[in-house]
């Protein structure tokens, strides 16, 4: 599959757009995590009229704990998990991108009659295509990841005094999540959920672009699934009694969702409010569990790839 | 020696339409093949079925004595299907330096490959620019161009001159005689008759997805001809008439006069009627055989089906 791999590599080379995405994912992610971090601890709280000395006290240790906190996601190792939580959206539309462009374009253009002239195992040359476009994603990551690694050491933010996250934040009436410490397997966690994500959009796009033949049909029929997906989960979640109660959690689009937010839970990241476990019916699932429905649906996805692209007519 | 291409009761339908309905070649090797028919006839899906990118209904296709679905087969095969598809952010150069690194060449010898094909279809001054901004001429000729990478046995042309302007016609019909010349099998499907005329050796008419003649060029044309028969009185041309009926040739209404007889069918031999006629004292004034053109046998065996 080498000279399979190679004119891959003359063509990809040329693809100004591709860069783009797999170079520009990293520098958003870069740009976001900047900006966040030159505005943390930058609060001010405003006191109006003469205060009682015991209440400019609390004052301040709220400002210090409220400092503490916001410095805390630009610290090593939690870095690299701020920075991929950054990138997620822009990496799943990257990656789904990809997969249309770089799969469904082979048709608008005519192209990928040449290729099943040239190289009339199909199977072969999607696999190709796929291996790249994996790499691609991959690449995209592990820029972000090694920002996020690195970016402490550069973009250094005051992290005031750590003490002060010790008070308990309830007696000055503030919501923070008690910040619990973030390990590297915590934060690569997190890289993985974003990788299943990122693979997961691009295998479904994929799949899509390939059955109707371009890369504008793919990335709009994927769009409508995972709209009807969602409307139907909400609806089955809010009715469904019984085993029909762990319906939804099958899905693909609920499934991501409900793994990221496991992701940081595990991570430390979250206590998990406002995921898709506090909706109503939702039923929690082992996280190897939920890990594995995603297995099944990604190979199932692009073992759909093949199926397809085996059995079309070549009639560009 | 197997055929360079063979196919058996072809069949394609798309939905309920049969675009190839029962069809059967036989393309000898080192021929030049003429596949005519009007439009929507069916040649391109023929085309598509017999290099494998659509699969029959019914039917076997043998393409140098393999399947079209043989990387070995199809190694010794180029084609032009329908119109030209290129990378458009890519040079001509770097679209058949892909295509050669697809085919398994390696990298020096798939340049050279590229080289070589672009001279051949004039696109040599022009290698290193981006297709994107080619005419549709020059993307016809790049396409011959990936044809001919492969240094191919057989080649199949799908309206090979389509966008050219009249030099490029000339030039690229100089290919293919070239290319007969080096005994490779050209299968050429076009609608230009003259070219088909000029160039094939074997002609099949293709029509609504069935062939409705096939053979040598030449035959199919003598089919066509007609020998005009000119007599000096009416009298002498209706003696003539009953003469030829009753000797079951084929007389066919003309409007040139009642002196002119027309008789076509396959028993055509000027002297043979000499002799009939003048067995019976009638001496003809003038005798001519017309050649028909082969768009005229195109359009008689295409608008009576």
């Amino acid at each position: 599959m080498g000279y399979l791999l190679r004119a891959d590599w003359l063509r990809i080379r040329r693809r100004w757009d591709v860069w783009i995405i797999v170079l520009g994912i990293p520098a958003l992610g870069l740009l976001a995590y900047v900006t966040g971090a030159m505005s943390a601890g930058n609060n001010q709280i405003q006191i109006s009229g003469d205060v009682p000395p015991e209440f400019q006290l609390q004052i301040a240790a709220q400002a210090a704990a409220q400092k503490a906190f916001q410095a805390l996601p630009y610290q090593f190792p939690r870095s690299i998990a701020t920075m991929v939580e950054g990138t997620t959206m822009w990496l799943l539309l990257g990656a789904a991108y990809l997969a249309a462009s770089l799969l469904g374009n082979e048709f608008s253009w005519g192209t990928i009659r040449n290729v099943a002239l040239f190289q009339p195992g199909r199977l072969r040359y999607l696999g190709a295509r796929l291996t790249w476009l994996v790499a691609l994603v991959l690449v995209a990551i592990v820029a972000v990841t090694a920002l996020g690694a690195i970016a402490p050491a550069i973009i250094r933010v005051d992290p005031g005094d750590p003490s002060a996250l010790a008070q308990d934040p309830s007696s000055f009436g503030m919501q923070f999540v008690p910040p619990a410490p973030v390990t590297i397997g915590g934060a690569l966690i997190v890289v993985g959920s974003l990788l299943c994500v990122a693979l997961a959009g691009m295998a479904l796009v994929g799949l899509a672009a390939l059955k109707f033949r371009s890369a504008a049909s793919g990335i709009l029929v994927a769009g409508i699934y995972v709209v009807v997906e969602g409307i139907a989960a909400a609806l089955v979640m809010s009715r469904a009694t019984g085993d029909l109660r762990y319906l939804p959690q099958l899905g693909l689009t609920m499934r991501l969702s409900g793994l990221v937010q496991d992701a940081q839970v595990a991570a430390g990241l979250s206590s998990g409010a406002g995921n898709p476990a506090s909706s109503p019916g939702w039923v929690a699932l082992p996280p190897l569990v939920g890990a594995a429905i995603i297995a099944v649906w990604l190979c199932g996805l692009l073992g759909l790839w093949f199926v397809v692209l085996r059995r079309a007519d070549i009639a560009e | 020696m197997t055929a360079a291409i063979e196919a058996r009761g072809l069949v394609r339908h798309f939905g309920s339409v049969p675009a190839v309905d029962g069809i059967d070649l036989y393309v000898p090797r080192g021929s030049v093949y003429g596949f005519l028919g009007p439009n929507g006839s069916g040649k391109t899906t023929t085309i598509r079925l017999l290099l494998g990118l659509l699969r029959p209904d019914r039917g076997s296709i043998s393409l140098l004595g393999g399947s079209p679905h043989d990387a070995s087969c199809l190694a010794q095969v180029g084609a032009i299907v329908e119109r030209p598809a290129f990378y458009p952010y890519l040079s001509a150069h770097e679209n058949l330096r892909l295509f050669a690194t697809m085919a398994r060449m390696p990298s020096a010898t798939g340049a050279a490959a590229a080289d070589r094909a672009l001279g051949v279809v004039g696109l040599s001054s022009v290698a290193r620019r981006k297709v994107d901004g080619f005419s549709t001429g020059m993307k016809q000729r790049l396409a011959m161009a990936l044809a001919l990478l492969r240094d191919p046995t057989l080649v199949i042309l799908d309206e090979p001159t389509n966008g050219l302007d009249p030099g490029g016609v000339v030039e690229v019909r100089g290919v293919i005689g070239e290319l007969a010349r080096s005994g490779r099998t050209v299968f050429l499907s076009t609608h230009v008759l003259t070219e088909v005329e000029q160039l094939c050796d074997r002609v099949a008419v293709l029509q609504r997805g069935r062939l409705v003649a096939e053979g040598l060029t030449r035959e199919l044309l003598e089919r066509g001809q007609r020998l005009a028969i000119t007599f000096d009185t009416e009298e002498e041309a209706g003696g003539a008439a009953r003469v030829l009926s009753e000797a079951g040739f084929a007389l066919e209404a003309e409007d040139e006069g009642e002196t002119t007889l027309l008789v076509g069918g396959d028993r055509l031999g000027s002297s043979a009627v000499c002799r009939l006629l003048a067995g019976q004292g009638l001496y003809p004034a003038e005798l001519v055989v017309r050649r028909a053109s082969l768009e005229s046998v195109f359009l008689e065996l295409t608008e009576g089906v």
